[in-house]
């Protein structure tokens, strides 16, 4: 249940002021108060069907440079003040931290209207039940090789203010449904799947029909899989595919990692790294994502080019990152650390159908499972395809084929990029749903990709 | 307490339910960390609140709030019947419940020493003096850092069929990473979260982190001038730590009934081990003996009852090489037709229990590590994971290691960095023919497993010792 901009507000600044009061030189409060709906498939029934209602309080207790963190999900007068408590109890016995200058001053925030949609917000279960009997239908109906369809719908309203005792006082709502399905197939002793999914912050946007008909395709497609020979191949990408990978590449744009000295970017900052057709920009005030306004020091979202035309261009900063570098926050305080939160990739001009038909021998991925970094410098990743895998030889798709594992670096995959979709998908990230954050991003077909094992 | 959970299953039954559980849950926690010896975070944290699960017409409903009290709680509950209706609206089977007898019963985790009691300054002085003993070593040693973590979960669960138990559970851990950075590359060592264990602060004390991380750093060290790993086909001999992990992700997760019945696959995935494979399937050599244990002492998994109040219990999902028993829960244990293993576990009262891990134990075998050594011709020695991954089947798997050696002639030779290696589940351990004995097993920690949507976090716990294993395949995660 929404609680409102001036309860949340006020009852942040309450606490902010008992910090104060309790000697505190500074203080964060942050309230994130959800309620969240997931309607779960499996087997083509509903199986799991959840809901939860939650409020919770952070408080960043500052005495000095010395800086404790409490939390609690209890907002009751007495449960606030042992709060208020505990964060002094532990700031005054821990050493300094001489690395930390202050918290972030306010910066003027441009409110983005639209987010919350109440059509979302207010879902039913029935509404739920209709959406997920509709996707089962069309998946159901496309072939009897259809078997199994599962899935999730899950549908979150949340509100989030920040305030500071240097004078932010943030505050914002937002309401996102998003519906997945992977869609089981069989004949003959085979077995394929296929997966489709979208997201929004109105759920009347999200179609089950199409999402169903899509993952049925897939799915069916994929029956009569076969085993190839391992090794390097070109390589198209579907969107989720690219969602994932661009997951493994922005671990290095946060300033932490880049003053750790972990980061990808380390030693090629501004230089010639990608494919001059990869640009990677964040912005959350970006409507073609899932937009908020500002982070969780409650800075405000811009636009910020990471990489341009294949340079790398910046990091990612909060405060306390910021202060270290002299720089300014860029708006991207995560729960740990610094971190992009709504990144969007520069659209190319090329359709699905025409990356296919300029590949001479490669694969067709629809998504990554899995993925696990092997070297970070080198953006080396492993992980499998799954739910829907073709070999494209001559510019057509021959046969579908058993998942993959892949062993490869990022580095080299999209410097290699020669087609980019012209499409955007838009993927939920981040936490509560996708309420906070996501990507924009296309589809890509790359030269080079090393796949190192498959399943038989 | 009583008077809450009553309130809950009357409400549910008079709307109909056919059974209804609450869990009333506390958790506590308690974080700090460090980098380079200075602190970085120290976060407490309090979470409570309470879940409603209603059965109304064979279809699960169910709804949390943070906000406990008689009139949220029939709030609440009302809207679980209203989602179990929605649900019934789309079922294939109606749930039919394993049955379970209802207990009366309380569980507490047995521990010497409180770990909220300790002092912090206690506690902050292990950590840096971890970090420090880390970067005094060189320049290139850029990084260290440390954490310690101690959690307790106070929990009441009732149902409609007359049980009422209370539990509370303990656990902590510490880690430390060192990294060092140089050549154009950072190599890491870590003593990692594997370490988590239920109990009390002396589980933290019995580690002695500072002289764990001082090791990590110069190892660290070493590893950035080590060779990279050869690419061959060779005897691995797997230790301690990394095998925990293998066990996870290769045989815990794919035993887990609700992912073979494909409760999963649009998300975790399904399991390669259907169930007409059950009492017969050759998952592994006869060395290969496996039991899910949730009543060892101190395991991470370890607990009185699971989440449906049906006691911990000790099963053999392995046995001599054998595929036996899946993990289990009421619902799909139901479905199966045979009694629930008790591994229905939810990480806090906002998520509905899933079947989850206990402690999943490789048994030792007979072997005494030298001896195993002195037994291996030519292969390789790995330890502590650095990169996991596996299929949605839980088949083809790829693992790298923080380290590894040479063995030539039963004996360490190289040591060797970035090495990984990669097989095929049944083949793997088929593949195992000498797994170490007693006094080299330990239990290790894996604090937050994640399943389901929406996601949970929950802490499991893995026995093994070093083990062999035969003709598998390692290369380099770097060169290729």
């Amino acid at each position: 249940m929404i609680k409102g901009k001036k309860i949340c507000l006020e009852l942040a600044d309450k606490v902010a002021k008992e910090a104060l009061n309790l000697g505190a030189t500074q203080a964060e409060v942050r309230l994130v108060n959800s309620a969240s709906y997931l309607t779960r498939f499996a087997g083509s029934a509903i199986h799991q069907n959840v809901g939860e209602a939650n409020t919770s309080l952070t408080l960043r207790f500052v005495l000095g440079k010395r800086v404790s963190t409490v939390s609690s999900n209890d907002t009751s007068p007495e449960s606030v003040k042992s709060l208020v408590e505990g964060g002094y109890g532990v700031a005054k016995v821990i050493e300094e931290d001489p690395e930390f200058v202050s918290l972030p001053e306010p910066q003027p925030i441009k409110e983005l209207r639209g987010l919350y949609v109440k059509e979302t917000a207010e879902c039913t279960p029935d509404n739920r039940a209709e959406m997920v009997k509709a996707l089962i239908g069309e998946a159901h109906g496309l072939s009897p090789q259809v078997k199994e369809v599962a899935g999730a719908l899950s549908v979150t309203s949340a509100e989030l203010a920040v305030v500071n005792s240097l004078g932010v006082n943030a505050y914002s709502r937002a309401a996102s449904a998003s519906l997945d399905t992977t869609v089981t197939s069989r004949e003959a002793g085979d077995e394929g799947s296929g997966t489709a999914g979208d997201t929004s912050r109105d759920i009347k946007e999200l179609d089950p029909a199409k999402i169903g008909r899509e993952a049925a395709e897939r799915s069916t497609g994929s029956l009569g899989a076969r085993m190839i020979e391992v090794g390097d191949y070109e390589v198209v990408f579907e969107p989720d595919v690219v969602s994932s990978a661009l997951g493994y590449i922005s671990s290095g744009l946060s300033a932490q990692s880049y003053q750790d000295g972990t980061s990808w970017m380390c030693d090629l900052m501004g230089q010639e790294v990608f494919s001059e057709q990869f640009t990677l920009w964040d912005d959350g005030r970006d409507r073609s994502g899932l937009a908020f306004p500002f982070d969780l020091e409650g800075i405000p979202k811009r636009k910020l080019v990471l990489i341009e035309e294949g340079v790398p261009k910046a990091v990612v900063y909060d405060s306390y990152t910021a202060h270290k570098d002299k720089e300014k926050s860029t708006g991207h305080a995560g729960g740990m650390g610094p971190s992009p939160s709504h990144l969007i990739m520069k659209r190319g001009d090329a359709t699905k159908e025409e990356m296919i038909a300029e590949t001479k021998k490669g694969i067709l991925v629809t998504s990554f499972w899995y993925v696990r970094t092997v070297h970070a410098k080198k953006i080396i990743i492993t992980g499998m395809t799954r739910d829907g895998t073709w070999l494209i030889e001559n510019g057509e798709i021959k046969y579908p084929v058993k998942n993959l594992r892949f062993t490869d670096s990022l580095l080299k995959t999209f410097r290699s990029l020669d087609l980019v979709g012209k499409e955007g998908k838009r993927i939920a990230g981040g936490f509560d749903g996708g309420a906070y954050g996501g990507m924009v991003v296309p589809a890509i077909k790359s030269r080079t990709f090393l796949f190192t094992g498959q399943t038989p | 307490m009583e008077d809450l959970t009553r309130k809950a299953i009357e409400t549910a039954l008079s709307s109909g339910a056919t059974y209804a559980d609450m869990r009333i849950v506390e958790i506590n926690t308690q974080n700090i960390s460090t980098r380079n010896g200075k602190i970085r975070n120290v976060s407490i944290d309090m979470n409570r609140g309470f879940g409603v699960r209603v059965l109304i017409d064979g279809a699960w409903g169910f709804s949390s709030s943070c906000e406990i009290d008689p009139g949220n709680i029939e709030k609440v509950t009302l809207e679980a019947a209203k989602i179990a209706r929605a649900s019934a609206k789309l079922k294939k089977k109606g749930v039919k419940l394993a049955p379970a007898k209802p207990i009366r019963g309380t569980y507490r985790t047995p521990l010497k020493k409180n770990p909220f009691e300790v002092p912090l300054e206690e506690k902050v002085e292990v950590l840096v003096d971890a970090d420090k003993r880390v970067i005094s070593q060189s320049e290139l040693l850029k990084l260290s850092t440390s954490s310690m973590s101690s959690h307790r979960e106070n929990k009441v669960f009732a149902n409609s069929e007359g049980a009422y138990i209370t539990q509370e559970i303990t656990w902590c851990g510490a880690n430390s990473r060192a990294v060092a950075v140089g050549y154009g590359e950072f190599q890491d060592r870590s003593f990692d979260g594997r370490n988590s264990r239920t109990g009390g602060y002396e589980i933290i004390e019995e580690i002695d982190l500072p002289a764990r991380a001082e090791e990590s750093g110069k190892e660290a060290l070493k590893l950035l001038t080590a060779k990279n790993c050869p690419e061959m086909t060779t005897d691995v001999i797997i230790g301690g730590s990394q095998l925990a992990l293998q066990v996870h992700e290769s045989t815990g997760h794919p035993m887990e009934l609700d992912r073979a019945l494909g409760a999963e696959a649009a998300y975790a995935g399904t399991s390669f081990l259907t169930v007409d494979k059950l009492d017969k399937f050759r998952y592994g050599s006869k060395e290969v003996t496996i039991v899910a244990d949730a009543t060892i002492l101190s395991g991470l998994g370890t607990f009185g009852y699971d989440d449906e109040g049906v006691p911990a219990q000790r099963v053999y999902l392995v046995k001599e090489g054998i595929f036996t028993n899946y993990i289990s829960d009421r619902t799909f244990a139901g479905e199966l037709g045979v009694p629930s293993t008790g591994a229905a576990r939810a990480s806090s009262w906002n998520r509905i229990p899933l079947v989850r891990m206990t402690n999943i134990n490789l048994e030792p075998g007979t072997w005494g590590f030298d001896e195993l050594m002195r037994d291996t011709k030519k292969g390789i020695y790995m330890e502590t994971n650095r990169s996991w991954s596996i299929d949605d089947k839980r088949l083809n798997f790829q693992f790298g290691t923080q380290i590894a050696y040479l063995i030539e002639n039963g004996e360490f030779t190289d040591l060797i960095k970035n090495a990984v290696y990669t097989g095929i589940t049944p083949q793997f351990w088929g593949s195992c023919d000498a797994i170490c004995n007693q006094r080299h097993w330990h239990m290790w920690g894996t604090p937050g497993c994640g399943k389901g949507q929406p996601g949970q976090g929950i802490y499991v716990g893995h026995g093994t010792a070093p083990a062999r294993f035969r003709n598998t395949r390692i290369f380099s995660g770097v060169t290729r």
